[in-house]
């Protein structure tokens, strides 16, 4: 990279033309060109639709939509959640349950396991803001987590969500409880197969029990 | 009873408030009837007010406003450090310091610890009450 100009009042540089093609060398761009500068030739305009003319314009200005320029990047993960960290979930049905840390997915959202079988939290995927990120870590064998993708959760979800009528809420009472599908449970009893035999006894005593806050404790100042 | 610690030059006393909580310093002048000069090898010769110290049994023989060098010598000699830690004082400020580097991990093993220890007496004073009665 050149090196910035230098300005002796605002607007106005310090070193004149011929020094300024020095400082920037451009001289190494027109070599590398072939003795020219490097030309882009814009883009030919989509040719103009055939067709009649409309016999109106609108009256009005149609608004335009305006241009999206955001675009969504997955969250950074904090330094402290790596692969095999054990993280403490603290919001949802699964609150204050200790968890295991496999891999932030292209989303941002976390992936995590109890594993099920310690403590009943299937693969699932957690916002990072509602965590704790502990200093303990597991040692992760490796794991072949292909299938755990955002689309395979939003599936599970997205059969979850359909809308009760008001008869269906009636008929609901008796209706039989729904069966995971089977292929959801076999990923998950190979997870934990494979998760289960790289955890000491104490670690497995750790993720089976809950986290809370007892009398007399200072979470602010807590070391977890 | 009379007091058994004195402020005067060379008495060593422990930080009890701030950021500095838990520093041992010597004290090498008094200023006025609040604040004293304290010292220590590795920190800055500085003035703290009596009411952020605690004075400890300790006591160094050194001159008023002594230099460094002969501080560091005399806190050697009479091995003060290492008698703190070792006073029950000392231990008291240690065991404070490891619980709260204990992270969630410890204390879940000390808890199960703590629970196994528990059945274990309880069992032994059941078997020793039913034989009492």
């Amino acid at each position: 990279m050149a090196k910035p100009a230098k300005f002796i009042a605002r607007g106005i540089t310090a070193e004149g033309r011929a020094k300024t093609y020095k400082r920037k060398a451009l001289w190494a761009i027109k070599k590398k060109n072939g003795g020219k500068f490097p030309t882009h030739p814009k883009k030919a305009a989509p040719a103009p639709v055939e067709g009649k003319a409309p016999r109106f314009y609108p009256a009005d200005d149609v608004p335009k939509p305006l241009a999206h320029k955001a675009v969504n990047k997955p969250a950074s993960l904090r330094a402290s959640i790596t692969p095999g960290t054990v993280l403490v979930l603290l919001a949802g049905r699964f609150k204050g349950k200790r968890v295991v840390f496999l891999s932030q997915l292209p989303s941002g959202l976390l992936l995590v396991t109890g594993p099920f079988k310690l403590n009943g939290v299937p693969a699932r995927r957690v916002n990072a803001a509602y965590v704790i990120a502990t200093s303990t870590k597991v040692a992760l064998p490796q794991l072949d987590l292909s299938k755990f993708t955002d689309s395979y959760f939003a599936a599970a979800e997205s059969k979850k969500k359909a809308k009760k009528g008001e008869k269906e809420f009636f008929s609901a009472a008796d209706a039989k409880k729904k069966d995971l599908a089977q292929e959801y449970i076999a990923n998950q009893k190979a997870l934990d197969a494979a998760l289960l035999p790289a955890l000491s006894a104490d670690l497995k005593g750790y993720l089976s029990t809950r986290f809370s806050l007892k009398d007399g404790d200072r979470p602010h100042l807590m070391k977890f | 009873m009379p007091f058994k610690r004195y402020v005067e030059i060379g008495r060593v006393a422990l930080i009890n408030y701030g950021p500095e909580f838990g520093k041992l310093v010597v004290i090498t002048d008094v200023i006025d009837q609040n604040r004293a000069l304290v010292d220590f090898p590795d920190q800055e010769r500085r003035v703290v007010n009596f009411k952020r110290l605690a004075l400890t049994d300790f006591k160094v023989e050194i001159k008023r406003h002594a230099p460094k060098k002969d501080l560091k010598k005399a806190l050697a000699e009479a091995d003060v450090v290492a008698k703190f830690q070792a006073s029950s004082w000392g231990q008291k400020l240690a065991k404070q310091a490891a619980k709260a580097a204990t992270t969630d991990f410890d204390r879940y093993k000390a808890a199960v610890a703590k629970a196994k220890k528990a059945r274990a007496v309880r069992k032994v004073f059941n078997s020793l009450k039913k034989v009492a009665k």
